[in-house]
């Protein structure tokens, strides 16, 4: 018994030192290795932020334009188009909205967009009072159409029209006209209106109670140092700045640019091409604009008072004088004004159209008058790198 | 006893062999298939990853073209945690880019970094004046597109006496009417006799007593398909002799001397020593110097003139290699208004002649510079004004003298016009500001 006990003890020791120094088996093949990740997300630029921008619209008339001093303007997809929010939408795929000034509809521009309310922004209403607004975005670009009918108002002298021919110098050759002393050329500048005109508006720099009262923040605002009881448009902080997205129906649309400005604080500007001589708060971007005053005029100054002894046209067309110049009439086209052969009633342009450079041309915009309503569309990008724009 | 110790020997021998001649084993089962990978990182914008350092250069001149001051080394750094001084930019980056208007907007626009930067003056060639330019600033900002630059410099009044007379080297003002072409009448002698001069035109006469002057005639000449070198080869030259016809010598175009107020910045690619030097001289044209260029040298020039740039607001984008300085590719904003051998202006303002010469200077309200190129028209020779005497001085109102610009001002174009530029002169002091995109992707140009 004791012996068998020993033989088993010896066998359950040899296991156990099989069990300790005995060799493993190998290790079993690698599995397969598990498949690729998804891809990360591409680089997309952020979504730009929700912001207050303006609106306005004018038929041939400075005096009465109506607007929409403060709308909202929103990339997100919690709001919906609806009173004064207007939703960009986020362009997806290679389609992007034609800038012609044809009305592209749902194909172009989707199928939201706002009605925008327009009420009386200065002294009389132009009854525009409502305006459809589209817009949309992509990687690099911002895309806005603005659609509106005009009205017409005989006691304002609004007609239903596309209005090319804003101003006009008309040769005046009647003694009566001439003040003794003050006129040595027979020209009359005649106003036949303001042009058909939309205005963007967006913050550059903060410009305070923006989100409140929108771009009325800017109405005569300024406090006029070169004449003494007027104002002009201005931000009320020098360091505020507003970006203007100007288009208007001769002085820019020919060129196919919107007319890019801003406006800030830092007060009149001296501008020797203006009857005042000084321009207001508003001013142009860097580089050439889309047209230039065709005005020569020489004055005298007397404290503030401005004496205007000649006044005429600077340029006209080379087939002048005997022929009446319509708008556009391009820098290519004109050649120096001649004081002779002119006949009553013969008119020049008062601007000339020229290409814009650098910032002032940003804004591709291109608007088209079919039956009463015009439509202006907008493309620019969302970052110009200019301190004179808005950025996305 | 011995018998354990037998059971633990055969034990250990037992467990000897089995570790000897045992069989390994069998081999595991095969594993599993792994996990997924993790998802990619997003991807991410290069350019906003801000751009390398690199050093540059800049000079100013004060309406001179060969008087320069400047910096011929600073660093611009792109590090946020770097402190500018006088040899550092620390370009910040901004979320609203500085407005390019040529007004200060200092810290609001810029930031608060600002390098105040002695201006030292750079001129190899002996004999040249130094204009003394002095307060050098420099300012640097950029965002994902663009850079962005602001310089100021200040002018003073240099007016050493010299033999107990002042000689006016440098004086303070905007210096933008560059080499404006200037014109009197010089009527005929009492005799009635031409009033020709014969000096001062050896380049396009074959006069044997012309002299060594290069420098263009006070008379308008006439050339002479006959006109014959001393030793009777024919030439292409001037022939002033009084023969039958006489020269034409009432018409004549000199240029003004001076030249316009400047500044050029240079972006060398790689930083060789000595790089300035190379850049310098076949920029500006210096004399004195002679530096080997390396045959990969490149250098970026964005230079900016008062008259030359300031009225379209670009700067003019050049580059050095190796074969020279020359041009970025585009029209030039400029073209020049002169005719050297014919010493006349191209063009002339649209009212002219006398477009500021009739007028008293109350009623001098059309400035000819800059002369754009819509408002010039060929030049002509008809109705400029005369005076009474051509060889009285101009202020005793005896004589009339008329101007023109010495050059056009038109738009430019392509790679030309790639540094937006915008100035402001204001009590002594320029501000310059300029912004280029980071990458124009143009091969003339370096990129940020």
């Amino acid at each position: 018994m004791k012996k068998l006990m020993m033989l088993i003890l010896s066998g359950l020791v040899a296991i156990l030192l099989l069990q300790v120094i005995g060799c493993e088996g190998n290790a079993g093949n690698r599995g397969i290795p598990g498949g690729q990740g998804d891809t990360g997300d591409p680089y997309s630029q952020p979504i730009p932020e929700n912001r207050y921008f303006a609106l306005a619209v004018g038929n041939n008339s400075a005096a009465a334009h109506n607007g929409a001093p403060k709308l909202y303007l929103v990339f997100d997809t919690l709001h919906a188009n609806a009173g004064d929010t207007v939703v960009c939408r986020r362009l997806t795929g290679s389609n992007v909205p034609e800038v012609d000034g044809i009305d592209g509809g749902s194909a172009e521009w989707g199928d939201k967009f706002t009605d925008v309310v327009l009420r009386k922004a200065v002294l009389y209403d132009n009854k525009i009072n409502t305006a459809r607004v589209r817009a949309a975005y992509d990687q690099n670009y911002i895309y806005f159409q603005v659609k509106w009918t005009e009205v017409a108002d005989s006691a304002l002298g609004l007609a239903v029209a596309e209005d090319l021919y804003p101003t006009k110098w008309v040769f005046d050759s009647l003694p009566s006209t001439i003040v003794s002393g003050q006129r040595t050329e027979y020209w009359s500048r005649v106003v036949m209106g303001d042009e058909d005109r939309v205005m963007l508006m967006f913050e550059v720099k903060h410009l305070n109670w923006f989100e409140h009262d929108g771009c009325l923040v800017t109405c005569h605002a300024g406090t006029a140092t070169t004449l003494p009881g007027t104002n002009y448009h201005s931000t009320k902080s020098a360091k505020a700045r507003m970006d203007i997205w100007s288009w208007s129906s001769i002085t820019s649309n020919p060129t196919g640019y919107a007319n890019d400005k801003y406006m800030d604080g830092t007060g009149q500007i001296p501008n020797e091409f203006e009857p005042l001589g000084y321009s207001d708060g508003i001013k142009g971007d860097i580089g050439r604009a889309t047209s230039m005053t065709n005005l020569f005029f020489v004055y005298t100054t007397s404290g503030s008072t401005r004496t205007i002894s000649a006044y005429h046209p600077l340029y006209q067309t080379a087939t002048d004088p005997d022929s009446i110049a319509t708008y556009p009439l391009w820098d290519w086209q004109i050649t120096t004004y001649t004081a002779t052969g002119w006949r009553q009633g013969f008119a020049v342009p008062t601007f000339v159209t020229t290409v814009p450079t650098l910032s002032r041309a940003d804004i591709i915009s291109s608007g088209k008058f079919d039956n009463g309503t015009w439509t202006v569309e907008f493309k620019r990008l969302r970052a110009t790198g200019n301190g004179d724009d808005t950025k996305f | 006893m011995r018998k354990w110790s037998f059971i633990l020997f055969c034990l250990t021998a037992l467990a000897g062999l089995i570790v000897l001649v045992g069989c390994e084993g069998d081999t595991g089962l095969t594993g599993g298939q792994g996990a997924k990978g993790r998802r990619g990182t997003a991807g991410y914008d290069p350019d906003q990853l801000p751009p390398a350092d690199r050093v540059f250069a800049f000079a100013v001149t004060n309406a001179t073209e060969n008087a320069i001051s400047g910096k011929r080394q600073a660093y611009l750094t792109f590090d946020s945690t770097a402190k500018a001084t006088r040899d550092t930019v620390v370009a910040g980056r901004v979320s609203v880019p500085p407005l390019i208007d040529g007004l200060d907007g200092e810290e609001y626009e810029w930031g608060a970094q600002k390098s105040k930067m002695p201006l030292s003056f750079l001129n190899p060639d002996p004999g040249v004046a130094d204009c003394k330019l002095k307060n050098g600033v420099v300012r640097a900002a950029y965002d994902d597109d663009n850079i962005y630059f602001q310089f100021q410099w200040q002018e003073q009044r240099v007016a050493p006496k010299i033999n107990g007379e002042e000689v006016v080297v440098a004086d303070v003002g905007e210096s933008k009417e560059l080499n404006q072409l200037s014109f009197f009448y010089r009527g005929p002698r009492a005799d009635g006799s031409a009033n020709m001069t014969l000096r001062r035109v050896k380049l396009f006469s074959c006069q044997p007593d012309s002299g060594t002057d290069t420098s263009y005639a006070l008379v308008r000449v006439t050339y002479h398909p006959l006109c014959l070198y001393n030793d009777g080869d024919t030439c292409g030259c001037w022939d002033l002799r009084p023969t039958n016809p006489p020269p034409d010598i009432s018409y004549l175009w000199v240029l003004k001397p001076g030249g316009e107020d400047r500044l050029v910045v240079f972006f060398p690619d790689e930083a060789a020593t000595g790089w300035q030097d190379v850049a310098f001289k076949q920029f500006f044209g210096f004399t004195s110097t002679n530096p080997e260029m390396p045959s990969n040298f490149f250098v970026d020039v964005w230079g900016w003139g008062a008259a030359r740039t300031m009225p379209v607001e670009v700067a003019d984008d050049w580059n050095i290699s190796a074969a020279g300085a020359k041009p970025d590719l585009g029209q030039a904003p400029y073209i020049d208004n002169y005719i050297p051998a014919d010493s006349f202006p191209r063009y002339m303002n649209r009212r002219d002649p006398n477009v500021r010469t009739s007028e008293s200077a109350a009623k001098s309200t059309a400035a000819i510079y800059p002369l754009r190129y819509f408002d010039a028209v060929p030049y002509s020779r008809v109705g400029w004004a005369e005076g009474i005497d051509s060889t009285a001085p101009a202020a005793r109102g005896l004589r009339v003298d008329c101007y023109l610009p010495g050059i056009i001002t038109t738009v430019s174009s392509g790679s030309r016009a790639d540094v937006y530029t915008a100035a402001r002169f204001d009590n002594g002091v320029w501000t310059v500001e300029m912004k280029r995109a980071r990458r124009t992707h143009n091969g003339d140009d370096v990129q940020f």
